[in-house]
């Protein structure tokens, strides 16, 4: 009874200011059977909101778009099907940038999704409705999916939490890929130790994924309580430079402080040389898998022909990858960004041999007005701290860290591959500051 | 400048998008031309299995599938997709 309550409790907000009151925007299709599920496990009795890039039978899957405005999931994803298994319900599917190309709120076919945090201001993206729905008190927790920030980037801006898990830890099967090297599924939640728990369940190897590594999947909701007694933080003045705000900076810099202060951890500075070429080196990458993955979108199994029907920004992704991508540029586009990949790896990998983790700004500057006129290049530039993470396949994540002029700002906090207890000891060390 | 807002493209605008996003993916392309330094082996991914095993089409004896998938079919006569030879040109 205590279940069926809180869901009715939750579909009462989003029917409160979901479309209507603060039309947040943040969920485009409820469950219907929501109130009927219920299971033992883990997840028994978390409601959990889910991206609309990841299938879950019987609901669409419509990535926000008008190309798949009515396709319906034919089974569940990997993802979801242990959310299930472990007890959890899924509440409804949430808005996003359209094929998640975008890292604002703003691309949705269906309209953008408000911030609650912030009103007037952008959510940010891609994963925007999920963020927003557990900022909103929608659900407990929720799924979005990160290949350049569309995980933490919302995160910071909706003053929640959110995990992009190293690349390999959970399988993308059932996801629909913006760019499958880089793509990963990752939970949001208000607390650490939700979010520790979601991950815990949804993590692990995948015969559907061959991408998915055979890793033993560690009980993240316990290990978090553990405080690690030394660490060694990790800061790069290459992003302090690149910060285009210099309060998130200063913000930053106080709560490295006071974690020190508090837990007798140590800083160190490293060097992240190529970390200001990683939005250069990830839009080339992106474009070019994007258009490959979007060759089956002709309309002739489902939906409709892609280019017929999208926003601008997925047709300058598809535009631009089917340029880049014709033999006659061999090696001047794809292999060039993929050399700069593998180089922000090598920085990465060395510089965790220098320190436990890596602490930085989620994003370099705060969120602009929802419809804001602003360039291309000046909204790729919101991805500049979160696209390293995704470029080296390390595991990485937001947390809030304070407001300036009342807008949230996240901290993120990065640690090595499959390093996702520390990084989340790291969090929940942080969060038990904050809780002061 | 633009608005990020969701918005039916022209074939006007879908030119201009285009020369956009050349002009976007030539800037980088010399950002990331200015990294002088060459790695000898890109790296590659031992994986135990590289190729996925297609076990027996389960789906094809799923009820509740099959009958998603012709749903979402735009156009179907009894068991089979219709579609327009070469549409996705």
């Amino acid at each position: 009874m205590e279940i069926k309550k809180k869901i009715k409790q939750f579909l009462d907000e989003i029917e409160k200011n979901n479309k209507k009151g603060k039309a947040i925007n943040a969920i485009l299709e409820i469950n219907k059977n929501a109130e009927k599920e219920s299971g033992k496990g883990k997840l028994s009795g978390k409601v959990i909101a889910v991206k609309s890039n990841i299938n879950v039978r019987g609901m669409k899957t419509s990535c926000a778009s008008r190309t798949l405005e009515n396709y319906k999931a034919g089974y569940d994803a990997t993802v979801i099907k242990k959310i299930k298994e472990e007890g959890g319900i899924i509440i409804g599917m949430t808005n996003m940038d359209e094929f998640a190309s975008g890292s604002s709120g703003e691309t949705s076919y269906f309209g953008p999704t408000k911030n609650p945090a912030a009103i007037a201001l952008i959510p940010g993206g891609s994963s925007s409705g999920s963020a927003a729905a557990v900022a909103a008190g929608f659900c407990d927790v929720s799924l979005g999916s990160d290949t350049g920030g569309s995980i933490r980037n919302p995160a910071s801006h909706c003053d929640i939490i959110g995990v992009k898990p190293s690349y390999g830890l959970v399988s993308r099967y059932g996801l629909i890929d913006l760019s499958m090297s880089l793509d990963q599924i990752g939970p949001f939640a208000k607390t650490v130790h939700d979010a520790a728990l979601l991950l815990e369940v949804i993590a692990g190897h995948d015969e559907k994924d061959s991408t998915t590594f055979n890793v033993k999947i560690p009980e993240y909701s316990k290990q978090i309580e553990k405080i690690p007694k030394s660490i060694k933080i990790g800061i790069s003045k290459d992003f302090e430079e690149l910060c285009q705000d210099k309060r998130i900076n200063k913000l930053i810099e106080e709560a490295i402080e006071r974690l020190c202060k508090e837990y007798g951890w140590q800083k160190k500075s490293v060097s992240l040389k190529y970390v200001d070429l990683a939005v250069q080196t990830y839009y080339p990458l992106c474009y070019v898998e994007f258009f490959s993955a979007t060759r089956k979108f002709d309309g002739r199994r489902f939906g409709k022909k892609i280019e017929e029907v999208c926003g601008p920004e997925v047709l300058r992704r598809i535009l631009g990858g089917s340029e880049i991508s014709r033999a006659e540029f061999h090696g001047l586009y794809y292999r060039r960004a993929l050399k700069v990949k593998e180089l922000i790896k090598r920085d990465f990998e060395k510089a965790f041999k220098e320190c436990d983790i890596i602490i930085c700004p989620t994003v370099p500057k705060l969120p602009h007005k929802i419809g804001s006129k602003i360039s291309a290049e000046e909204m790729y530039s919101y991805d500049a701290f979160t696209i390293p993470a995704n470029l080296s396949g390390i595991c990485a994540l937001s947390i809030p860290c304070g407001k300036i002029d009342d807008v949230p700002v996240g901290m993120q906090i990065m640690a090595s591959a499959f390093q996702e207890t520390k990084m989340l000891q790291v969090a929940r060390a942080f969060e038990k500051l904050t809780e002061k | 400048m633009e608005n990020f807002l969701w918005h039916h493209v022209s074939k006007e605008e879908a030119e201009q998008i285009k020369r956009e996003a050349k002009k976007i993916m030539d800037s980088f392309a010399r950002a990331i031309a200015s990294v002088e330094k060459e790695i000898s082996e890109m790296p590659f991914v031992e994986r135990k299995e590289q190729i996925r095993e297609e076990s027996e089409k389960k789906s094809l004896q799923d009820k509740k599938f099959r009958d998603i998938m012709f749903e979402n079919a735009p156009e179907k006569e009894q068991d089979y997709l219709k579609a327009e030879r070469g549409k996705w040109k």
